[in-house]
């Protein structure tokens, strides 16, 4: 099913970000040369179709760094399905997106 | 977290589910640490895409704002923005009360005296009101004199009326800065000071070349007060006119509470038809709708006239938003109205109420297409019916259903001679089974 879902050229590029790497919101925004209020709705969009999901990182290896806990995003399998699909219709995806750390 | 930032989170957070909220706000306070860090973006312009997401979030969100949606909040929530505007009004000086219409035009207190059927009456009569020495009501009177051309050295030509000092009693005028000596003093008209003065900001208490007299500047006074505004650029004060005229216009405020004796005739009081606060709001309040409502069938697709159908409550729902939408709207002239008076000008201000309020109007329209009918609810799971190459490359109907299981409705999206206004097919209990609470 999750296969099936056809994506919008934007949702592609995002779940390619995710998939080459940019694991958050600030660095697909990097990636992808995309706003703000692009970026985050539509990751809300992908996460609901279950294409990607979420974790918060530990508060204490944030702590050790001086810096605030962030949300780290990751492909799933049905993400990396749908992201299959996308790519055949978009060919030019992969390039678009530069693989990530 | 800088001002700017935290207020555009605050805000955009309030269309986030409580239980959702504090963890939307740390992944977007997170975001905007690293954004400061990089430097390379800037963080307002960062914060501001937090509201599509939020709207985003709260459009996903199954039920627990949801209730926001309902008929009841809805007209709460504009019944509230409502009573914010009347607040906002009645804390403007004399806000309120100045917007609440008169129960008649002499309720204002505002009285013309005539005599033998002239506007004007002799000096003598003038002088026994004055004193007290008739029974007519009034709380006090002042006579004034018909205009005469003079010359000032800075404005060129003034039309200016003498009249008696009474006249601040009378209009209810207290000058911020008394004249310090004994200069003569006169009141400018609202028009003469625009048009003459450039509204110069500083003009009270200054002193103007008036026939080679100094003469200085008491208050500047609305036009609307004056009843004969049109030939009147200027009042000076000036006591002496009852002693050096036979006859002259007499202005006069009733005293409310005394009561009203039997007026000897053929002196009548004659009510000022003042243009006030009240009926200068209305006027704008009805020139705003009427552009409005020329502007609506423009600003939306919906067919107007599918709007009354499908059921008293229905209707009465739309009325009541559209109500209330007019409420807000005529405090809105209200405030234009108050601006004006108050000598503050803004170009954009009107135009900005008339947007808002053909916004407001479509939102109105837009909402109650999508209600259902028995329940007033949202429809929910729109899904675009017909052949899309017939119909502009679009789907020509949509289709609507109650979430609680009362019926269809189908919308065209394009009004067409085969299906012009909205259709509601309902559904009867043995369809319930399909849908749960």
């Amino acid at each position: 099913m999750a296969g099936e879902t056809k994506l919008t050229h934007t949702a592609a590029m995002i779940l390619q970000a995710i998939s080459a790497g940019y694991g958050y919101g600030f660095s697909v925004m990097e990636a992808t040369g995309l706003p703000s209020g692009t970026v985050y709705p539509a990751m809300r969009r992908l996460e609901r179709d279950e294409l990607i999901s979420s974790l918060w990182e530990k508060q204490s290896i944030a702590d050790a760094e001086q810096r605030p806990a962030r949300k780290y995003y990751k492909i799933t399998r049905a993400g990396k399905a749908t992201l299959e699909a996308s790519q055949k219709r978009y060919p030019l995806l992969v390039k678009l997106i530069e693989t990530g750390k | 977290m800088r001002p700017f930032s935290f207020v555009v989170l605050r805000f955009a957070s309030l269309l986030i589910p409580r239980s959702m909220r504090e963890e939307w706000l740390a992944e977007w306070r997170a975001e905007l640490w690293y954004v400061r860090e990089s430097s390379q973006r800037s963080p307002a312009l960062f914060c501001l895409g937090a509201i599509p997401d939020a709207i985003c979030v709260w459009r996903s969100t199954p039920t627990d704002i949801k209730w926001l949606q309902s008929p009841g909040a809805c007209l709460l929530t504009l019944a509230a923005v409502c009573g914010a505007a009347v607040l906002l009004l009645s804390s403007l000086p004399g806000g309120l009360t100045a917007q609440l219409p008169s129960m008649s035009s002499g309720a204002n207190g505002l009285v013309a005296l005539w005599r033998d059927g002239r506007p004007t009456i002799p000096t003598d009569v003038f002088l026994s009101i004055r004193n007290s020495e008739t029974r007519i009501p009034l709380s006090s009177i002042a006579l004034y004199s018909t205009a005469t051309q003079q010359h000032t050295k800075q404005m060129g030509t003034l039309w200016v009326a003498r009249t008696t000092t009474s006249i601040l009693d009378v209009l209810r005028i207290s000058p911020t800065k008394r004249a310090p000596d004994s200069s003569p003093t006169i009141l400018l008209m609202r028009t003469a000071w625009e048009k003459k003065f450039n509204a110069d900001p500083g003009i009270v208490g200054r002193s103007i070349d008036i026939e080679g007299r100094s003469t200085r500047v008491l208050a500047v006074i609305p036009d609307r007060w004056w009843p004969r505004a049109a030939e009147i650029d200027a009042l000076l004060l000036d006591d002496r006119i009852v002693e050096e005229e036979s006859r002259g216009f007499a202005l006069a405020r009733l005293d409310t509470n005394r009561p009203a004796g039997r007026l000897r005739l053929p002196l009548r009081l004659i009510p000022v038809p003042l243009t006030d606060r009240f009926s200068a709001t209305w006027i704008l309040f009805l020139f705003t709708t009427i552009v409005v409502c020329l502007i609506l069938p423009v600003a939306t697709t919906l067919s107007l006239g599918e709007l009354p159908n499908y059921g008293g409550r229905r209707r009465a729902y739309l009325l009541a938003k559209l109500a209330l939408i007019a409420s807000l709207a005529y405090c809105g002239s209200a405030y234009m109205v108050h601006l004006r008076m108050t000598d503050t000008r803004s170009s954009v201000l009107p135009h900005f109420q008339i947007a808002a309020y053909v916004c407001a109007l479509r939102w109105a329209l837009h909402d109650q297409r999508r209600r259902c009918p028995v329940c007033l609810h949202p429809l929910t799971h729109p899904i675009a019916i017909g052949d899309r190459s017939r119909i502009f490359l679009d789907s020509n109907i949509t289709e609507l259903v109650c979430s609680r299981g009362h019926g269809l409705m189908h919308i065209p999206e394009t009004p067409t001679s085969w299906f012009a206004v909205q259709r509601w097919s309902n559904l009867d209990a043995s369809w319930s089974g399909l849908f749960t609470r």
